[in-house]
């Protein structure tokens, strides 16, 4: 539930681009000392500013750091491939959701796209941008503190993204 | 009729990609078009992780194209919070472009 989204992301965007070969590798470490728990998903697809390029939010700055800074943003790092369905829009929130998730248990997210790496800990409230050689795809790097982690509610984080309503209309079981 | 979306979970509880949904949407669309307008679709949840992505390919194109009253058909079954959550965020923001295409088309 917490990867889902990056890891699909990560294969169905890269494919959609020509990137037949394209991988997704995840990797997971838990610190005992530390109670940390690392988890990093990398692939080798076309990286977040080929996937962005045409958003209106690149607002002309084509850059990798441009690309890292507005696909944290929830519905803004659009699919618009119009592949499957019947609109090209897309809600995109599997990378604000897993970042937050990542802060609210007290830990920190690394992604790197390009040569653009971004970093917030849970304890900042600014994002700090480092430079990077190249990677052609995109890295995300989830920090976790395991002890706070019966005290995440996913359901929570997502009623509080931007124009979440509850529907009446569907009916439960 | 009831569909049981374990069964498309092949090998872990992820139902993460697009691609996924689109038989079980073409299952739901026929069961839509074949069925009276009285009898519902149940859609059980139980055993997987849907990531909205998936949930806004199955459900959330049903909705752009049929409307509201479609969910009268479905039934939503075995939802943890965080699903009711995805469902919620997905149909509602469907149901808001409906709505915007709609009075565009008037």
């Amino acid at each position: 539930m917490f990867f889902g989204e990056i890891l699909s992301n990560a294969v169905d965007h890269g494919k959609k681009r020509g990137f037949e070969f394209c991988q997704a590798h995840i990797a997971a470490q838990y610190y005992k000392k530390t109670n940390i728990l690392v988890v990093a998903i990398v692939d080798n697809g076309c990286g977040l500013l080929e996937t962005l390029n045409s958003n209106a939010a690149m607002n002309s700055d084509f850059t990798h750091k441009k690309a890292l800074e507005i696909a944290l943003l929830p519905r803004v790092s659009c699919n618009r491939d119009g592949e499957y369905g019947l609109d090209t829009k897309n809600q995109s929130i599997g990378l604000t959701v897993s970042t937050e998730m990542a802060l609210r248990a007290c830990g920190e997210f690394t992604i790197f796209s390009g040569n653009a790496l971004v970093r917030r800990s849970f304890s900042s409230a600014n994002l700090t941008f480092q430079p990077l050689s190249h990677w052609n795809g995109v890295g995300v790097i989830l920090e976790f503190d395991r002890r706070c982690l019966p005290d995440l509610a996913k359901s929570e984080i997502i009623q509080n993204l931007p124009g979440f309503e509850e529907v009446s209309l569907i009916s439960f079981e | 009729m009831e569909i049981d979306l374990s069964k498309y979970a092949v090998h872990s509880r992820l139902l993460g990609t697009r691609n996924i949904a689109l038989p079980i949407r073409d299952e739901i669309e026929r069961f839509l078009g074949h069925t009276n307008s009285d009898e519902k679709i149940i859609i059980n949840f139980s055993n997987v992780n849907p990531t909205q992505s998936f949930v806004d390919e199955l459900l959330g194109v049903i909705v752009l194209e049929h409307g509201p009253n479609v969910l009268s058909r479905m039934v939503m079954k075995n939802c943890s919070d965080d699903i009711k959550s995805i469902l919620h965020f997905v149909i509602s923001d469907r149901l808001k472009t409906y709505s915007e295409k709609n009075t565009l088309d008037e």
